[in-house]
């Protein structure tokens, strides 16, 4: 009991050094700086916006470049997020081969450090907000259940990617591919309500359409996350962890063998 | 496990890599000699013992409270491995070991650095991953820093810093640490001598006040005068574990043999410096009996034998030849300067050194040659143009006797009242 409480409270310790070493150096020889946290879901929305001219996406009503930054800003915590875990093995290394730390805390640092930079998108979320005068009510409460819901789908899937990427890089590097195919196949762009009625149902096993769905539900329409996608968004990511959890325990024994 | 048993180690195997290969390999080979081998399931992983498949073939030790332990050994002999499996990093494929208390690994201590981050930031971040909480580096940064001594470097990003500021920087975090085993993989083998002698005293220190310590170096005389148990692997096994000095002695005197026939086939004799006019056509051993010999026992007198060719007429060469460890320790040079000999004339000649009772201890040394003029113009210099095994000797006055060189010693008590 005590040697547990032990480990967990370096577990903690080593967490917080991580993030807060990812966090600062990343930025710290930039021009930026943080404001780059901001950059990517900004240039995507410029980008949807563009499109739209083109072609026909409902906004429900909703200015269209808050409708979807709403929802760009969550996603890009979580394509960060997942982003950042697959290679969090690999580029800690020098640790994992001379220490023994239970390897979570390496893609859990990443999207801890992914959660930084939600923040400092939220913000400008908030003017954007304020600039189109949407008004927001109780439902803003249901954030933290939301992040955490994205969090641990994000490590689950972040720990899938960091286990094997650790023995085949492949998976390190298709990560962006991946998220790139998965941002199209969520509701970012565009509504739930557009996408085809016999698709629907498929279209929620993806775990984000609920979450994303929540987000612009509590930002934008001061109400509660959709029933029944986030009943499925939650089903789906503790499906994810319970599958991917015990899998990455059992591979990261044997990580200093292969770095 | 008894009470002042801190470490024990069981029948300890270790393959790397996922275990997944393992299970194939033991499949075909049970599929393949399944006709000779059934009743014996468990025999497994033995059968490996005679290959490489296996990084550690079945340890098995127990470590006591405060002991200092030497482990010692050739190139993948499996004392790293060793020391990854007790350090938890990474699991043992079969049998088991346990360790009582907090152990710290000194594998690597700037792991985990970042070089953007000021030498502050990287000791909290060096601390967390040793695994202190936040306010226990807190609380020991002051003497951190003070030990550290880099003053305002300390506020500065560590890429800045020079290689012997970053081993400061991680050691006097290591040195921090209140665990009871301490593990040490070649630590001291970076930094400067300064650095090397502040590792030693701590070590010393930490021993002293009731830590274990497990040591891995390829440096034996280094362990020798730290250690009192030794323990020599070999090939993933144990063949030696006791005495320091004995382990040590005894794994010299295995090392000569399979040295000097590694040393010798992959060694080329390297030139510094050759010139024209002189061409060194051999050079060898010789014994007392005129026999040419690569091996001589310590204390047996013996000739060294030099033929050459001069293509100048130079009538004042002087000979050096002296011996080399094979750590590339210079041991000794011996000149030919005082004999004067008068090489006028001289196409070709053979000069001899007779070397009266060798007192080089049991090793392969190699030869190192260079051939000047008397006003010191090199013409040529060489080392390891051929290696000689020294061996232990029947002469009793061995044995009072460790380390390189070998001195005739004696003693006398006296009492006074």
């Amino acid at each position: 009991m005590l040697k547990g409480n032990l480990v967990l409270s370096q577990s903690l310790s080593l967490l917080r050094a991580l993030t807060y070493r990812d966090i600062t150096s990343r930025y710290r020889k930039s021009l930026l700086g943080p404001a780059w946290a901001l950059i990517q879901p900004l240039v995507y929305m410029v980008i949807f916006t563009f499109i739209r001219g083109v072609t026909n996406i409902s906004n429900e009503d909703i200015p269209y470049p808050v409708f979807t930054f709403a929802a760009l800003v969550p996603w890009t915590f979580f394509s960060n997020a997942v982003i950042r875990s697959a290679p969090s093995i690999v580029s800690n290394a020098n640790i994992i081969k001379k220490i023994s730390v239970p390897r979570e805390v390496f893609p859990l640092s990443a999207v801890l450090t992914s959660l930084f930079d939600f923040f400092m998108a939220g913000t400008v979320l908030a003017l954007l907000m304020a600039y189109y005068r949407i008004s927001i009510g109780l439902a803003l409460l249901w954030l933290p259940v939301l992040l955490l819901i994205t969090a641990i789908l994000a490590f689950s899937i972040g720990m899938f990617l960091a286990s094997f990427g650790t023995f085949k890089r492949d998976l390190v590097m298709g990560s962006t591919i991946l998220m790139q195919f998965w941002l199209f196949t969520s509701p970012i762009m565009y509504p739930l309500s557009q996408v085809p009625d016999k698709w629907k149902t498929l279209y929620m096993m993806n775990p984000v359409v609920g979450l994303i769905e929540g987000y612009r539900n509590i930002f934008l329409k001061a109400a509660p996350p959709p029933a029944e996608p986030f009943f499925w968004s939650v089903v789906v990511t503790l499906i994810i962890l319970a599958i991917t959890w015990p899998l990455f325990r059992w591979i990261s024994q044997y990580f200093a063998d292969v770095l | 496990m008894s009470n002042d048993t801190i470490i024990e180690v069981e029948n300890l195997w270790k393959h790397y890599g996922l275990p997944l290969s393992l299970f194939i390999r033991n499949c075909r080979r049970r599929l393949q000699r399944k006709s000779t081998n059934h009743g014996n399931k468990n025999a497994t992983c033995e059968k490996h013992v005679h290959d490489n498949y296996y990084a550690l073939k079945g340890l098995s030790f127990t470590v006591k409270r405060g002991e200092t332990i030497g482990i010692i050994g050739h190139n993948g002999a499996g004392k790293s491995t060793l020391l990854k499996v007790l350090a938890g990093v990474t699991p043992p494929t079969k049998g088991r070991f346990e360790i009582k208390g907090r152990v710290f690994p000194m594998i690597e201590l700037n792991a985990g650095m970042h070089p953007e981050l000021t030498g502050r930031e990287n000791v909290r971040l060096l601390g967390a991953i040793m695994g202190f909480s936040r306010s226990e580096i807190d609380g020991r940064l002051p003497d951190i820093e003070e030990f550290c001594d880099l003053g305002t470097w300390m506020d500065r990003p560590v890429r800045m810093y020079s290689s012997g500021m970053l081993a400061r920087l991680g050691f006097s975090v290591a040195l921090n640490v209140r665990a009871d085993v301490l593990l040490i993989d070649e630590v001291m083998s970076v930094g400067d001598i300064n650095f090397q002698r502040k590792c030693f005293e701590q070590m010393m220190k930490v021993n002293n006040k009731g830590q274990t310590i497990l040591l891995v170096t390829h440096n034996v005389r280094q362990a020798e005068r730290i250690c009192e148990r030794g323990i020599n692997v070999e090939g993933g096994s144990i063949i030696a574990d006791g005495l320091m000095n004995e382990v040590s002695s005894n794994y010299f005197k295995n090392a000569v043999v399979n040295q000097y026939k590694r040393i010798t086939e992959k060694n080329a004799p390297v030139i510094y410096f050759d010139s024209e006019d002189i061409n060194i056509t051999d050079i060898y051993f010789v014994d007392s009996s005129g026999q040419r010999v690569n091996t001589i026992e310590t204390g047996q007198d013996c000739q060294i034998r030099l033929h050459f060719r001069l293509t100048k007429n130079i009538d004042d060469l002087v000979f050096h030849i002296g011996f080399v460890t094979s750590d590339l320790l210079r041991l000794t040079v011996f000149n030919s300067i005082d004999e004067k000999i008068d090489f006028k004339g001289w196409r070709s000649g053979v000069i001899s050194c007779n070397l009266n009772k060798i007192p080089l201890m049991p090793g392969v040394y190699g030869l190192f040659v260079s051939v000047t003029r008397s006003n010191n113009i090199m013409l040529f210099k060489g080392e390891g143009l051929r290696y000689i095994k020294v061996i232990d000797s029947s002469y009793v006055f061995i044995r009072r006797n460790m380390d390189l060189v070998a001195l005739d010693v004696s003693w006398k008590a006296q009492k006074e009242d």
